[in-house]
């Protein structure tokens, strides 16, 4: 394999830092409330590929909480949101622990160089 | 403007520059977790944009999310299947580190340091699913993103039953019996006038009087019985909805490779219930659809339920 970018060495002499491979850049990363919906444009670093991911934060051990839904369009760099739980009356009676709650969620982008 | 510098790798270029936050290791952290929903707290690295990958060689998690509180990460939740040690990156924005005598330091044009090469920078190494088939990653290698929720799901069921109700109905039996009976006929005297010489005419009652006589008669002798009979129908309905959670989880094995399963939690639980007696209200009784309901959105394609596995590179 083929050796480019640089290393940097600590004052003992051990490797420190290389750049060898990747540096993944974190280029969104909001905290959306539990009852939103709405749209998040993102840029993205030349030639870098996007990851995303949604992250629920709240929950309890009844283990029923939902991060939002997402899609999202890479190319017009667009992320739009909403809440994937949908309100349903007839769950008001059920116990706690089989019914879905909505969550505030992480909504992450992480972009990186293509392997 | 931007500052910094740029290397070109797999002919891609990248910056090391002050214009997005690379994302660097702050701490690290082993837990010997075993199965159950437990919380693993980060409280010594909270941040507002802390981001947890976990290496759980050997056993299953379920990654559910962070702990949040006053506006920053101190925790992460976890259903976990099997037991072991887990290994976690805390991961953050990139953070100043002090200045010293090795290695490269970027400042930005306001003199902010923007790039320092002691910090461990997170390395994306692979992305891919795990849903149609394992993926293959090693041993040292961290999960950056774990996306599961439950899957909740109900079925609600009915019906009714027609039975006879049955009561002890009284009724009579009879015979006919028969007995001597004493019959007695009261005959009236005559009154009869006859001559008498030197008298004559002499009048008076005679005979008569009452004579009886033993005569067998016959007569219904009845009695009063009890027998079970059915009286009428009566019809009970039912009606139930039923439960059932679903986990799903990434499996880590030894050797790194990453696979699916879950775990069900809550196997076809009854969360509501009604019984209705003499009538056919099933169904409305619950107000429940039948025969099948599903409370969750099922995500579409491009949905974050469906994002990719990211590992990163070995955090040492």
């Amino acid at each position: 394999m083929a050796e480019y970018g640089f290393v940097t060495y600590t004052a003992g002499g051990s490797e420190g830092f290389k750049l060898s491979t990747r540096i993944t850049k974190k280029v969104l990363d909001v905290v959306v409330g539990a009852n939103d919906s709405g749209t998040l444009r993102f840029d993205i670093p030349d030639n870098l590929h996007v990851a995303i991911t949604v992250v629920q934060l709240d929950g309890d051990s009844n283990m029923r909480h939902y991060p939002h839904k997402v899609t999202f369009d890479v190319g017009a760099r667009v992320v739009s949101y909403s809440p994937s739980v949908t309100y349903d009356s007839n769950l008001d009676r059920f116990p706690e622990w089989c019914k879905p709650a909505r969550s505030r969620s992480a909504i992450i982008i992480y972009a990186f160089v293509p392997g | 403007m931007t500052y910094g510098f740029e290397v070109t790798i797999n002919n891609t270029q990248v910056k090391l520059d002050d214009q997005y936050r690379n994302i660097v290791l702050l701490g690290k952290k082993s837990v010997w977790l075993t199965t159950g929903y437990r919380e693993v707290s980060f409280s010594e690295f909270a941040h507002t944009n802390m981001t947890v990958a976990i290496r759980h060689l050997g056993f299953g998690i379920s990654f559910l999310g962070y702990i949040f509180s006053g506006g920053r990460r101190v925790g992460v939740r976890l259903y976990v299947s099997g037991s072991g040690t887990a290994n976690f990156a805390v991961l953050v924005p990139f953070y100043t580190l002090p200045e010293e005598g090795c290695g490269i330091i970027l400042y930005d044009e306001n003199g902010t340091q923007k790039f320092h090469s002691d910090h461990t920078y997170m390395d994306v190494k692979n992305t891919g699913y795990i849903s149609s088939g394992g993926m293959a990653t090693q041993q040292d290698m961290y999960i950056l993103c774990n996306p599961q929720s439950p899957s909740i799901t109900f079925s609600s069921s009915g019906g009714s039953t027609t039975y006879p109700v049955t009561a002890m109905v009284p009724y009579q039996v009879c015979n006919t019996a028969y007995k001597y009976e004493t019959v007695c006929s009261y005959k009236s005297p005559t009154y009869q006038c006859s001559y008498v010489f030197g008298q004559g005419y002499v009048c008076g009652f005679s005979g008569g009087g009452y004579s009886c006589e033993s005569k067998l008669v016959s007569y219904q002798s009845c009695t009063t019985l009890y027998r079970m009979e059915i009286v009428g129908y009566r019809t009970d309905s039912w009606a139930e909805v039923r439960c059932t959670k679903t986990l799903g989880l990434v499996w880590q094995g030894t050797d790194g490779y990453l696979s699916q399963s879950s775990v069900t939690l809550n196997n076809n639980q009854v969360v509501d219930s009604s019984v209705v007696y003499g009538s056919h209200l099933y169904y409305q009784q619950l107000g429940f659809p039948p025969p099948y309901y599903a409370v969750v959105n099922t995500p579409g394609n491009a949905t974050s339920f469906s994002a990719p596995i990211i590992t990163t590179r070995a955090i040492v």
